[in-house]
């Protein structure tokens, strides 16, 4: 008996094959012409498998890229003032204590360290002798306060601030529109307390967020002095009551000796004291103003992201939760988008395939 | 690209062959009309913007049934049964000798000829069906975007086909 399908698809054959001579004619004299730069594509489902996958790879490259990023602070090191009023020669000249205290704060303060950078240079003592000649002599503190503003232009009040209370700007370097403004300057030591006061209610008067970074000042080695001539004070006193009540004559002399010590050693530090009033007249400050990218309105937010990004160190069990569980949740949301656009067409992809080659090859 | 093109020519020439012959009957006039087509969609491939499963196969006969139907307006509707062509059109192809312009075996050349014949006493869109399947053996993909039905459908409707040519030919 004839199988009609059988003896249709050996028609079929033979009708394909019968006109191959004309076809190697034609096939040169397309090829001739088949230089067309026009991609050729043969496009069927597995295509828009790939258009997807290249999309979300795409979006994924996309929100990567355009991230916000927080600014970058650059060394600032380029302002006649800097090259003069050096860290060292100064802390070597007259406030090696007070520097070495700062510089141990700024270790241990909670804050990211990207952002507090802070030029040093090195002088000669020369180069700070005659500064202290024309300008008179100052203490820096190494201080750097960090403003972040939504608006572009803190600039300008905080140079007005520095000239309000009697200082001024030596510098200011701005390096890219998404970098910090770093202005540094002098302001008298007795206003610098004031000028820190007053930067606070600029900002929050223009509710500019703030926050002072490494703002370490005279008040921990003045607050050491203190302490230690309270100390010795009372060592004064006691030693005084003691040889007071001794009736020994050779245990009164040794207290004697140690009083007389104790007594050179609380001069020393009134000198000491006296020094730092004297010798402090102007702190150097760097204030660097930074313009808060428009995604991250308020500093909390800023904070958040940079803590989010890792770029800040948690501080309480609570933080370190909090980030984690926002990490956790971040990566669980890349995942099921990854599933959303990748996995699940993969799937569908597959399933529709199979079936539909099942079903042919029934059919056939 | 060229090497890709000639790829594609390499496959769908003799599918197209096939398929325009069966429908023309002619043999220089369906290589005409094949290599009408390839020219035509060399021409136009920077416009080819493959939808949703479609492909260069679909686009290729749907580029060769545009010139068909031209051409079919100029001649008359010819079929294997001998006594109607030659009242039709005396130039048509007649047999199946003709038609593949190869030697074959009395028995073949008998049983081809009346398969022929049945799937000429087909309805329009069976025989269409059958020529694009097994004659051209296009997938059902193509098949499905060259007659806008879904492959399941079509499946169908081959089936019935294949048993109406049976019980034309009384099997």
């Amino acid at each position: 008996m004839m199988n009609v399908k059988d003896t249709i698809k050996e028609m079929g054959e033979a009708l394909r094959s019968s006109n191959s001579g004309q076809q190697a004619m034609f096939r040169a004299r397309l090829a001739a012409q088949a230089d067309a730069a026009v991609a050729i594509t043969r496009p069927s489902v597995w295509k828009q498998y790939v258009f997807f996958a290249t999309s979300s790879i795409a979006m994924l490259i996309l929100v990567i890229v355009t991230w916000p990023k927080p600014p970058d602070v650059v060394v600032y090191d380029s302002s006649p003032f800097n090259s003069v009023s050096a860290q060292a020669g100064l802390g070597d000249h007259k406030g090696r204590g007070l520097l070495g205290r700062l510089e141990e704060s700024f270790d241990d303060a909670y804050e990211p360290s990207a952002l507090t950078v802070t030029s040093t240079t090195t002088a000669s003592p020369g180069e700070i002798v005659d500064y202290e000649n024309e300008n008179g002599s100052m203490l820096d503190v190494k201080t750097t306060i960090s403003l972040w503003s939504t608006k572009d232009d803190l600039v300008t009040p905080v140079q007005n601030l520095f000239e309000y209370l009697g200082g001024h700007v030596s510098g200011i370097s701005q390096y890219a529109m998404d970098q910090p403004t770093h202005l540094t300057g002098l302001v008298p030591a007795d206003s610098y307390f004031l000028f820190r006061e007053q930067l606070r209610d600029l900002v929050s008067a223009d509710k500019y967020m703030t926050e002072v970074l490494n703002a370490n000042d005279l008040i921990p080695s003045a607050i050491n002095i203190e302490e230690s001539i309270t100390e010795v004070t009372e060592a004064i006193t006691k030693l005084k009551d003691d040889i007071a009540k001794m009736e020994n004559a050779t245990t009164k002399a040794s207290l004697q000796r140690q009083l007389e010590n104790r007594e050179l050693q609380l001069e020393n530090l009134v000198g000491s004291r006296a020094d730092l009033d004297e010798n402090v007249e102007y702190v150097k400050v760097t204030v660097m103003v930074t313009e808060i990218p428009g995604f991250w309105e308020t500093r909390e937010a800023y904070d958040l992201h940079n803590l989010v990004m890792g770029m800040e160190k948690p501080g309480s069990f609570v933080q370190r939760a909090l980030v984690n569980i926002l990490i956790v949740g971040f990566w669980a949301l890349q995942i099921l988008s990854i599933a959303i656009w990748f996995l699940i067409p993969l799937v569908i992809w597959l399933t529709y395939r199979r079936r539909q080659r099942l079903a042919w090859k029934d059919l056939d | 690209m060229q090497k890709q093109f000639l790829e594609l020519y390499d496959e769908y020439y003799p599918k197209l062959y096939a398929y325009v012959l069966m429908r023309v009957r002619h043999r220089e006039v369906a290589e005409d009309i094949v290599q009408h087509s390839f020219l035509k969609a060399l021409d136009n491939l920077a416009s080819f913007k493959p939808r949703r499963g479609a492909t260069f196969g679909s686009w290729l006969f749907q580029i060769a049934k545009n010139e068909l139907v031209d051409r079919i307006r100029q001649d008359a509707k010819l079929t294997f049964c001998q006594t109607e062509v030659l009242d039709l059109n005396p130039t048509a192809i007649s047999t199946i000798d003709q038609l593949l312009n190869a030697e074959l075996a009395v028995e073949q050349k008998e049983r081809w000829q009346k398969v022929l014949c049945a799937i000429e006493h087909l309805d329009e869109e069976d025989r269409e069906l059958i020529t694009l399947k097994y004659l051209a053996d296009l997938p059902y993909q193509e098949i499905a975007k060259t007659m806008n039905k879904k492959p399941n459908t079509l499946a169908v409707m081959l089936k019935r086909a294949l048993e109406k040519v049976r019980v034309d030919l009384g099997i």
